[in-house]
């Protein structure tokens, strides 16, 4: 493909994305509009695109990210659009880009605020600079004199004013300074102000465009059945039942090994492509898990918890000393399941191969990977997968694998047309990247008064860089499987290690990854610890945090919130969970209330406090927390994805349940803004929610749960 | 065989098998992609829409069911670039996160209203089991409260 032939290519890709998100506010700067950089246009007419390369799942960061450019740019709120974008300039400044990774587009690790917050402050504020100097230029002044706001330059002095799209002309020719300063925090009116989203209006119209809803002309849909063990495929496929149902075109086989197999049913319209996949009758090779089940998987993680091989991930002090003179030693074990990520939009793609490429309509939070996924099949080169990014109906870190991208690649190479595969639910719940089980056994060395003097954790399963980027293990150690161990408090002796299991699935990234187990386990254990020094479990854990201003700061705003007078309630009762993380730059202290009813626990109340810096859009902020709190509840009360011969059992919503609307708890937050970094907001209220969760269900039932989820104990 | 529907308003003939989900009419054969597909068996609700006015899991419900009957999906809401008492409550709520289970949850409540135009907040709630992934609830109340509130008014 040409240099040409792609910017051609990727022009008209860009305009059908302005169409395609929100078909009836169709934006164009056309061809008068000045590219200030990959992220800003502005028009003549004063209309202001803003490029991001981040996916929109729900989190609210194209909002968020247009506010960052739109405070320094000084642009009118009310021009400004965003529309989504691919390519080099879009990769990510931290994620996956230190060597020998070479860095990629990618939306994950809650990381987009905080990577992209510096460069997109210093393009507005370098747009900002020319526009200054093209109206300087025109009054003959200095910049210096020149003042702006709401997309408009104006000479205080002289009382002069000029629009930025009455400037574009000029600034055209005109070099970008190479360090704009920026403004004073005390000069922002944007950042920090509670901000209604962009995407709002589109979504309540139904007008925005998820990948589900590509539509390419010629197009056919695609059902998918796949192998139902992890590692077995297809050995004869009789397919006669399939083909006799009207619409029914082609039968397409795919091995991809390691990844995933099975068959996709290729027909005039999806509803039929499912009655094929249905109709199929498969023999499927022999794995050596087709006998594993839940308990094996429990045992199989229990006995790693005592025996076998373990790489020390982090010690201080001397552990093993503090332990022969411990007054006392608390251990626990506590086991996690298997989970699924349950977006409620279905896994899907929509593929057109043809001519040696390949384009892709897909909501995606990896194009990149997209691309060399679908290349590496189909044995093409990345350059020639094009990828048309589309809102994402929920991600969670599911949407970056590109498994249903290369279903959808197969099948419309089998096809000859373009061909979009959506997986059925139970598809989508039972061929997930899963989070992980995982168990982890910890052990305190207690002073004769209660006092902690060391702390050691031994987490068992398996790693999910290990089977998806190994060559990010480093020193034997996955950080996915280990994060969240031995974080949020500092203890004298401490020693983390991991003893790595096999995974009986394909795994991968679950919003809070591996703090999403691990966190829950050390906040349930530090409660019991709390319990031995006969302390109140708020009060416990200010003292464990003893010169950590900060962390205390966000347990006492909890406390103050709920109104905390210790975890015994009238009909139930209270437990709080901490965090704090290094990569999110966050602490975060929850606090959940139970009440018993039937038998059962119901959540009632969540209060959240977060400290994670400064806060771009408090609104979305809040429903990040408010959402992810639901989603660690969720898993807390009820998820878990069992295994029965060897394959993922749930079906449905009906047998995989989450939060609805009648059940779910209002989630009241609170931010401290404790420093000047741009924290993480995404995923930090998930970790330490099914904790508090635990914690509470301790003080309505006088049970340590020690197994997620709660229902596995009758008690949800 | 060709179906008569009556979609947003509009007269359409439906070239479509009596036994195709009305989803996936409305979606590959209408080209309505508002009304969204999220289980296939009438759990999670995202494919709700209002079939003579009343809630219809179109994931679920055959073509051959609705023949004559008039169909409202989302795009059908409001008037004249004038969202629907509803939406507005929903954008004034700025309830949406990734936004795929509000177009049921939409339709769902209007649903509600329209068979009780004065309920309670508690009434709606107990209304509304569709799946919201993200966890918008506490905005869906807060939509439902401010509806609540105005029916009470008028």
């Amino acid at each position: 493909v040409s240099a040409s032939r792609r910017d051609l290519l990727r022009g008209l890709c860009a305009a059908s994305l302005l169409v395609g998100l929100d078909a009836r506010a169709a934006v164009r700067t056309g061809a008068e509009a000045v590219r200030f950089s990959p992220f800003i246009e502005v028009a003549p007419d004063g209309a202001i695109v803003f490029r991001i390369g981040q996916a929109e799942m729900g989190q609210g960061i194209m909002t968020g990210l247009a506010m960052l450019l739109a405070e320094e740019l000084d642009a009118d709120w009310a021009r400004v659009t965003v529309a989504f974008a691919t390519g080099p300039e879009f990769k990510h400044p931290i994620a996956y880009a230190q060597p020998p990774l070479k860095g990629e587009q990618l939306t994950g690790g809650s990381l987009s605020t905080t990577a992209f917050a510096p460069p997109l402050r210093a393009a507005g504020a370098a747009a900002r600079e020319v526009l200054k100097s093209a109206a300087a230029a025109r009054w003959g002044c200095a910049a210096g004199e020149l003042s702006t706001r709401d997309s408009v330059v104006s000479h205080p002095g002289r009382g002069l004013a000029l629009a930025y799209g009455d400037l574009v002309a000029e600034a055209r020719r005109l070099p970008a300074p190479a360090d704009a300063p920026l403004k004073p925090r005390s000069a922002w009116t944007r950042i920090g102000r509670a901000t209604a989203r962009l995407d709002t209006p589109a979504k309540v119209r139904g007008a925005a465009a998820y990948g589900i809803d590509a539509a390419v002309p010629g197009m056919l849909h695609g059902a998918v059945r796949h192998a139902p063990v992890f590692g077995s495929r297809a050995l004869a496929v009789e397919a006669e039942a399939a083909r006799r149902i009207p619409g029914v075109l082609a039968v397409v086989p795919f091995d991809d090994p390691g990844q995933q197999a099975g068959v996709v049913v290729v027909a005039d319209s999806w509803w039929r492509a499912q009655q094929g996949a249905d109709a199929l009758e498969v023999r499927w090779s022999p794995t050596p898990r087709d006998r594993l089940d839940t308990a094996a998987i429990e045992a199989e993680l229990a006995e790693r918890l005592a025996t076998g091989p373990a790489v020390a991930f982090a010690t201080t002090g001397d552990p093993q000393a503090a332990f022969a003179g411990a007054a006392r030693i608390l251990e626990a074990d506590h086991h996690a399941p298997y989970l699924a990520h349950a977006c409620l939009e279905p896994m899907n793609a929509t593929a057109w191969v043809r001519d040696g490429r390949c384009d892709l309509w897909v909501g995606t939070q990896r194009p990149d990977h997209e691309r060399a996924e679908v290349a590496r099949v189909l044995g093409i080169a990345p350059e020639a997968v094009e990828v048309h990014m589309a809102y994402l109906g929920g991600g969670f870190g599911r949407r970056g694998s590109a498994d249903y991208s290369v279903v959808a690649a197969l099948a419309s190479r089998a096809a000859g047309a373009p061909v979009k595969v959506i997986w059925s639910r139970q598809e989508d719940l039972r061929h997930d990247h899963f989070r992980p089980a995982m168990a982890v056994r910890q052990r305190a060395a207690l002073g004769p008064d209660g006092r902690l003097l060391a702390w050691t954790t031994r987490v068992a399963g398996p790693g999910i860089w290990r089977q998806n980027r190994p060559v990010l293990v480093a020193d034997g150690i996955d950080y996915m499987a280990v994060e969240g161990l031995g974080e949020s408090y500092r203890v004298p002796h401490q020693s983390v290690a991991w003893a790595e299991t096999e995974p009986h699935a394909r795994i991968g990234f679950w919003r809070g990854v591996g703090a999403s187990h691990n966190v829950a386990f050390t906040e349930a254990f530090v409660d019991e610890l709390a319990e031995a020094a006969s302390a109140d479990p708020i009060a416990y854990r200010l003292g464990l945090l003893e010169g950590d201003p900060r962390a205390q700061a966000v347990l006492r705003r909890v406390a103050a919130m709920c109104g905390w007078q210790g975890t015994r309630t009238a009909r139930g009762g209270r437990g709080v969970a901490f965090y704090q993380s290094r990569r999110w730059q966050t602490r975060v202290a929850q606090v959940v209330e139970v009440e018993r009813a039937d038998g059962r626990l119901r959540a009632t109340r969540v209060w959240c406090a977060v400290d994670s810096g400064v806060i771009v859009n408090p609104a979305q902020a809040e429903a990040q927390l408010q959402g992810a709190t639901l989603f660690g509840l969720s898993a807390g009360l009820w998820g878990e994805v069992g295994f029965e011969g060897g394959t993922p059992e749930p079906t449905s919503f009906a047998d995989y349940r989450v939060l609805q609307l009648g059940d779910a708890p209002p989630v009241e937050v609170a931010f401290i803004e404790g420093g000047e970094g741009f924290g993480s907001i995404g995923e930090i209220g998930a970790p330490a929610a099914p904790a508090a969760l635990l914690n509470a269900a301790w003080a309505a039932t006088g049970r340590r749960i020690r197994r997620l989820p709660l229902a596995r104990s009758g008690l949800a | 065989m060709t179906t008569s529907l009556r979609v947003n308003g509009r007269e359409v003939p439906v070239e479509a098998p009596g036994d195709k989900p009305l989803l996936w009419v409305l979606r590959e054969d209408l080209g309505l992609t508002g009304t969204k597909f999220g289980c296939g068996v009438g759990v999670c609700r995202a494919c709700t829409v209002l079939v003579d006015g009343e809630a219809v899991l179109a994931c679920v419900a055959p073509l051959s069911a609705v023949a004559g009957a008039a169909v409202t999906t989302i795009e059908g809401l409001g008037a004249g670039g004038v969202p629907d008492p509803v939406q507005q409550a929903w954008i004034e709520a700025d309830v949406p996160q990734c936004g795929y289970c509000q177009p049921g949850m939409i339709l769902a409540a209007k649903a509600l209203l329209a068979r009780d135009p004065a309920p309670t907040t508690e009434a709606l709630v107990e209304g509304l089991p569709n799946i919201c992934r993200c966890g918008t609830y506490d905005r869906i109340r807060a939509a439902l409260r401010s509806l609540t509130a105005k029916a009470a008014r008028s």
